[in-house]
């Protein structure tokens, strides 16, 4: 897997091992205690309710007992390009007040949660369906505990903006500050990891610069068996998933009779 | 959004949008004012008779008997 | 009671009957009050747009109400710079529907968004490069655009010619409406294209994505060339609603002929562009994506008979109906034709909103259905409502057709 994330001092990306994945739906929990995400009285109504990291569970169609099942972590791709080459995220080229941003420097796109109008124009560009908006004003109710989980380093969203994973780049900010105060410009890898990547029981998720030769994750993308979502979208998104298992490989785009090729399995 | 302000940036894609919305905007306001201007003009040239004839005319030339 | 009000040479019929042909638009108005008193009190959850749904039924409501009132500014294209004198006659009801329509949708958007005290960031911190940034200023200023078109038209109302300010000031403006007929052709051709913009820059949804010139997706174009075509067409249907609800002949025939006919020769291009984009998107964009033609048509209700409903049943043949004199003079086909146009816009505009929404991208994805909320379908009827209303209103006050007088002549 060539390397095409040149641009910027670091390009923060995330490699998800599906093989390893056991679909415990930790990283989910992690992420919404991590990051202030409100959760309803009544969550059935999954169309509306937020997931920044949205597990998907995927089978091979055949009958048993030949039937797999795998499960697909699907954070916020934080999308390099925007399908048409232009050096910006789907949705970051269509937000009217600029709410939205790619940064150059780390590969994040973050959300201004401030200025957004909630015109939810960036949810009709994304093709991951990364994007969730506030559809009822945040919910924590005091008395029940949700209150003690919430974290001081993470702005809670108001009722009408739109909001999605950030990469954690609060723990961006918490690993530089700690950097700087111990006279270090540079973060080291693994001080700088994002919540699901932490909580992960399976260490399935591996988080790093995949721009840094040094970290995992740059070393991982190289493997035969990394693919991205929806790669021939042209989004160059920054998170990649490892699966020796094809008919994984092939429910991660869209592919016309006969075009995908299966990977020749490496060693025994 | 205005020239010197915060995240204005001087580069084509600025120049080009924000120039030819400017541009509208400036050709209607000039519109405007060219009107409001003449008006005045127009009142202060005296009190010139409106187009209309007054409505008791319509009657009379109508009703010739009374 | 209101004589005084009504213009010259016109009959009105009784108050208390206008009155009572108000109410049920007094109660869409009250109905759509209620819905936005809702959605801006409670929050966008009363309505049932969601993470999938993030255009809805509003977003359609917005595009196809814009698409019909392209007829102002192209009426006034027409009239003013063009110079074709006949539509004279129609100008004024045009720019009254143009007005309905365009401050209805701003109205509207006023709700849709989930923060309306923000709405002004569009402005403020604007993204040049966004296509809704764009449609937003465009729309602001066509809007102002429009509102002086339409001020000469008040000023002409009996009492209040009277007042030499406002007569002169009234005169003036229709002295320079070429000025803004041109600035408003200027902006309603940057709105309306990237309204269609908006959907063909959207590159990682294979269903929407388009290639284009530059910067401008082929559905700019399209979009534009759609507006224009249609606008004429719903122009038309409302002089001839006024006509069958008045009992009166308010225009010309040739006034009315001559938007059909250009309508007629503007949606057979159109036609011919979009089934030739359509097919540079199937053989194109599609299969680059990996898809193919009915994996956008296979679920739900959304099928093949959008295509053939958009295309043929209400794309080639009523540009076929309105490109033959003989049917564009008889009234019933005049009607169908002009129907069918408008419904075949308001298709367009659905498709590329909810059904490009309800397809999913990733394939182990899955199709979602919409269905909209009694609250949604109340700020919708309310723009219905208002514009009932308001052309109701101008028609019994003010000069809105030239010709109403030579057309009707009062006996006494």
């Amino acid at each position: 897997m060539e390397k095409e994330h040149g641009h910027g001092k670091h390009q923060y990306g995330m490699v998800i091992d599906l093989d390893k994945c056991t679909g415990c739906g930790t990283c989910m929990t992690a992420c919404a205690a991590e990051n202030n995400v409100s959760v309803r009285p009544d969550e059935s109504d999954k169309q509306r309710s937020i997931a920044w990291m949205q597990l998907f569970k995927i089978t091979n169609g055949k009958e048993f007992p030949h039937t797999e099942v795998s499960y697909f972590p699907r954070p916020c791709m934080h999308c390099n390009e925007n399908g048409r080459g232009h050096h910006v995220s789907p949705c970051v080229s269509v937000c009217p007040p600029t709410a939205t941003q790619l940064d150059l420097d780390t590969g994040i796109v973050s959300q201004i949660y401030t200025r957004c109008i909630g015109c939810r124009y960036c949810q009709a560009a994304c093709p991951y369906k990364a994007r969730y908006f506030n559809w009822w004003d945040g919910y924590f109710p005091k008395g029940k505990g949700l209150e003690r989980y919430l974290s001081p380093e993470v702005s809670p969203r108001m009722r009408g903006v739109v909001e999605k994973c950030t990469f954690c780049h609060h723990r961006l900010m918490r690993a530089k500050t700690k950097a700087y105060a111990e006279g270090r410009r540079e973060i080291e890898e693994g001080e700088y990891i994002t919540a699901c990547a932490e909580a992960c029981p399976a260490q399935a998720i591996t988080f790093g610069d995949l721009n840094n030769p040094k970290h995992k994750v740059s070393q991982l993308i190289k493997s035969p068996y990394a693919f991205r979502l929806l790669e021939r979208l042209n989004t160059k998104p920054k998170v990649y998933y490892l699966s020796t298992k094809d008919w994984v490989r092939k429910m991660a785009d869209n592919y016309l009779p006969g075009e995908f090729k299966p990977v020749t399995k490496i060693g025994g | 959004m205005t020239p010197f302000s915060f995240e204005w940036h001087w580069n084509v894609d600025y120049l080009v949008f924000m120039g030819l919305l400017y541009i509208a905007l400036t050709i209607v306001a000039c519109g405007l004012i060219y009107c409001l201007v003449k008006t005045w003009m127009d009142l202060s040239a005296g009190e010139s008779p409106p187009e209309a004839p007054p409505e008791q005319l319509i009657y009379r030339t109508r009703y010739q008997q009374y | 009671m209101d004589s005084p009000l009504i213009p010259e040479g016109v009959k009105r019929c009784s108050p208390k009957l206008f009155f009572l042909w108000t109410l049920p638009w007094l109660g869409l108005l009250a109905w759509g009050g209620i819905s936005a008193f809702l959605c801006l009190y409670k929050g966008l959850n009363q309505t049932n747009m969601s993470n999938i749904f993030a255009f809805a039924l509003w977003i359609v409501f917005d595009l196809a109400v814009i698409a019909l009132g392209a007829g102002a500014f192209f009426t006034g294209f027409l009239t003013y710079i063009i110079g074709k004198g006949e539509l004279k006659n129609i100008i004024n009801a045009a720019v009254i529907i143009g007005f309905i329509c365009y401050s209805g949708a701003v109205a509207m958007l006023g709700i849709d968004i989930g923060q309306p005290i923000r709405g002004w960031f569009i402005f403020w911190h604007a993204n040049v490069h966004s296509m809704l940034v764009e449609v937003s200023f465009c729309i602001t200023c066509y809007l102002m655009v429009l509102g002086i078109e339409f001020i000469p038209i008040i000023l002409e109302n009996r009492q209040l010619d009277k007042v030499p300010e406002l007569h002169f000031f009234g005169h003036n403006l229709h002295e320079i409406m070429a000025v803004f007929a041109a600035t408003g052709t200027f902006l309603s051709f940057f709105h309306q294209g990237s309204l269609g913009g908006m959907y063909g820059v959207m590159y990682a949804r294979p269903f929407a994505a388009r290639g284009g010139f530059y910067v401008w997706p082929w559905t700019f174009f399209l979009f534009i060339l759609s507006a224009i075509a249609a606008g004429p067409c719903f122009t038309i249907l409302c002089t001839k609603l006024a006509e069958k609800i008045t009992r009166k002949k308010l225009v010309p025939d040739r006034a009315v002929q001559t938007l059909a006919k250009i309508s007629a020769w503007l949606l057979a291009s159109y036609m011919v562009l979009k089934i030739a984009d359509t097919l540079g998107w199937l053989y194109g964009i599609v299969p680059k994506a990996g898809l193919q033609f009915m994996d956008f048509y296979r679920e739900g209700p959304y099928g093949v008979w959008l295509v053939v409903a958009e295309l043929l049943i209400c794309g080639i043949v009523p540009a076929i109906i309105l490109m033959i004199p003989k049917a564009r003079e008889h009234g019933g086909w005049l009607i169908t034709a002009c129907l069918l146009t408008c419904t075949g816009i308001v298709l367009n505009r659905f498709v590329f909103i909810v059904v490009n929404l309800a397809i999913p991208v990733m394939p182990f994805d899955r199709f979602w259905s919409y269905l909209p909320t009694w609250q949604e379908w109340g700020i919708g009827m309310a723009v219905v409502g208002y514009g009932f209303l308001l052309f109701s209103l101008a028609y019994r006050y003010l000069p809105v057709f030239p010709m109403e007088k030579n057309l009707n002549p009062v006996s006494e």
